[in-house]
């Protein structure tokens, strides 16, 4: 009984449990040993192989790849973070000329910017000790936005374009890996 | 002072730091190059593919699972992105996957066929590399990661997602199909 082939291709394989008995088998057998030894030449072919070298050039041409796909995705991370501030607009400009009802969505509006005054207030007030100037830009929005419901609808878009902007920018800002190779 | 291994550059580059990518691409440039091309015969498409495997080695490397080596990690995009080229490529390969070569008691050739011993070298790596071509691709894969990019099988598993039994399978199918292959053109 001859041994199989995969077997022949288990002695080329390193070591393992079947190589010592299929080892003794091809010692005595000369067909086995025969077709032992042509597998194990054409494996020592393969290894053989003429092998390509990489490019002097190689590593050096895909660095600067890699910094011109960077730069390019800045400019399309750039692109994308002012893609909201469109479709707001876009939203805006519907609500404007379809029947929604403004009403609601002014008295909403009014307290959003009430909200996000109070905030931006607390905020430079932190920052910038500067009391005073805070509270007469405030007065000033406060009494656009009270003296007419119609003010408070363009001002709220601008807040939601700039917040759902700094937030997609922000996102993205993580993601690309834009930090990279700036040393 | 020792050199250092992929995981420390991995590391390294992951901070900033170009030049430790740089070794990374010094590392396995010729692997991978030389994979690629027994793949898809192409010369200049080798070298933009193995350059793109690079490229996006470097934007997904915070994704790299240091748990696994980076040579494994490596090799699995290259062998993604070349099979993808293969399949948009569309290349037509004669249907040689049906031959059998499982538990088939060995035919022994007659040793004076032997192109190995009979042929010049030159002229027997030309037949060989027009046997490698008319290797299904799928096999074809698999013989060069083990014969000619001398991974071991381990590691042809893990790049693989397959289990060592069948990769060994797949292995021994394609060294007999090219062995044959290389045979008949010696036949007289």
């Amino acid at each position: 009984m001859h041994l199989k082939i995969e077997d022949l291709y288990e002695l080329l394989n390193g070591p393992s449990e079947k190589k010592e008995i299929f080892m003794k088998h091809i010692q005595s057998c000369k067909k086995c040993r025969e077709a032992f030894e042509i597998r194990k030449d054409y494996v020592q072919s393969l290894r053989d192989f003429k092998k390509i070298s990489a490019p002097l050039d190689f590593s050096t041409e895909i660095l600067f790849e890699i910094e011109k796909r960077k730069s390019f995705l800045k400019k399309i991370s750039i692109l994308l973070a002012s893609f909201p501030i469109l479709i707001s607009s876009l939203l805006i400009l519907l609500i404007s000329i379809s029947g929604f009802p403004k009403e609601e969505l002014s008295s909403f509006a009014s307290q959003y910017i009430s909200f996000a005054l109070e905030v931006f207030k607390s905020m430079i007030k932190i920052a910038m000790g500067i009391n005073k100037l805070i509270s007469s830009f405030s007065e000033v929005l406060k009494k656009f936005t009270s003296a007419s419901s119609s003010l408070a609808l363009p001002i709220f878009a601008i807040f939601l374009i700039l917040t759902f902007s700094t937030i997609l920018f922000l996102i993205l800002l993580n993601y690309l890996p834009l930090k990279r190779f700036e040393k | 002072m020792p050199e250092k291994t992929d995981r420390e550059l991995v590391e390294i580059a992951l901070k900033g730091e170009k030049n430790a990518f740089e070794a990374l691409i010094l590392r396995y440039q010729n692997g991978i190059i030389n994979y690629i091309y027994r793949m898809i015969l192409d010369m200049d498409e080798a070298m933009d593919l193995a350059q793109e495997v690079f490229i996006k080695a470097y934007f997904s490397l915070s994704t790299y699972n240091p748990r696994y080596s980076f040579s494994t990690w490596i090799y699995k995009i290259a062998s993604n992105l070349t099979i993808d080229y293969l399949r948009k490529k569309k290349r037509k390969d004669f249907n040689i996957e049906s031959l059998s070569f499982k538990n088939k008691e060995m035919d022994i050739p007659d040793q004076s066929l032997s192109p190995v011993k009979n042929l010049d070298r030159e002229m027997f790596y030309k037949r060989l590399e027009e046997a490698l071509k008319a290797l299904p691709e799928p096999l074809r894969e698999f013989v060069i990661l083990r014969d000619i990019n001398e991974l071991s099988y381990n590691e042809i598993a893990e790049i693989k997602n397959l289990p060592i039994g069948t990769v060994k399978n797949k292995i021994f199918r394609a060294r007999e199909i090219l062995r044959k292959l290389l045979e008949d053109e010696n036949a007289p």
